[in-house]
């Protein structure tokens, strides 16, 4: 978009996506990490990986484990792709099942 | 007899019987091979390494992902073999025929994370599938469920002490 002024003209972005360059924004296309049970990995090994990597207080991370366990998947981060990305490495560096994707 | 006893906040003292030292060498040998072969397409490198996309649209997205995170991870696991190797390379005599192995933080956290990799492993190479479990074989020379479930209980005690660590 183009706005001509008294002086100069300015090329206004079309979107916001385009004023930022093509990143991402956060809250507009938000990605999600989901771990997906397994047979293997423990309960109790699943809750301190929950804990140790994101902080998440025993309770919810157990939550969330319960979650995996009882429906077969759980959402436990979110974020920008990037950060996404690099949650799954870390949940795959502690041998979790996780993958992310566009939240839906 | 506990398996771990922590002495100081850097000082794990994990006690194991010689068998058991023996057969959790020979299996973390194992284990150091199967991420070093330059092949991934055996069960066990599957499932230690999976996909970070299931959509098949992502696909461009996944060969950059796992060309930048793949050798890292590699890497970082070989590397916590080979600490935990060592460290069962200096043992201390325990009661009864046992061996105390000590290990700092960093080492307890790579022994947890060792012998949950040999878990996932070794179940994926027996084709653990449900939540019943590897059948073992008659002519197994260690039946593979025994032997999962003995990383398991070794798992367990750890994560009693590491939970504990951590706020409730």
């Amino acid at each position: 978009m183009r706005l001509d002024t008294d002086t100069e003209s300015i090329t206004v972005p079309d979107t916001v996506e385009e004023l930022l360059g093509g990143e991402e924004i956060v809250g507009a296309h938000p990605w999600v990490v989901i771990v997906w049970d397994d047979p293997v990995n423990t309960m109790r090994y699943v809750v301190y990986v929950f804990q140790k990597l994101f902080g998440y207080s025993r309770a919810h991370a157990t939550k969330l484990m319960l979650q995996v366990h009882n429906e077969g998947k759980s959402v436990v981060s979110n974020g920008t792709r990037e950060k996404c990305e690099g949650d799954v490495a870390r949940l795959h560096a502690h041998g979790l099942w996780a993958t992310l994707q566009r939240d839906e | 007899m506990y398996r771990f006893e922590r002495r100081t906040d850097d000082e794990l003292v994990l006690t194991l019987f010689e068998g058991e030292v023996a057969l959790l060498t020979m299996l973390l040998a194992e284990l150091r091979a199967l991420l070093l072969q330059p092949e991934r397409d055996n069960a066990a490198t599957e499932r230690l390494f999976p996909r970070a996309y299931l959509d098949p649209t992502e696909e461009e997205a996944e060969t950059d992902w796992q060309s930048l995170v793949h050798d890292d991870l590699v890497r970082e696991k070989v590397i916590a073999l080979d600490a935990v190797q060592a460290a069962l390379e200096r043992p201390s005599p325990g009661p009864e025929g046992s061996r105390h192995f000590t290990l700092d933080r960093a080492v307890e956290e790579q022994f947890l994370l060792s012998v949950n990799d040999a878990r996932l492993a070794f179940a994926a190479l027996a084709g653990v599938a449900g939540e019943t479990g590897p059948e073992s074989g008659a002519d197994d020379p260690i039946p593979v469920a025994e032997l999962i479930e003995w990383l398991g209980h070794l798992l367990e005690d750890l994560i009693d002490l590491k939970l504990a660590d951590l706020p409730d």
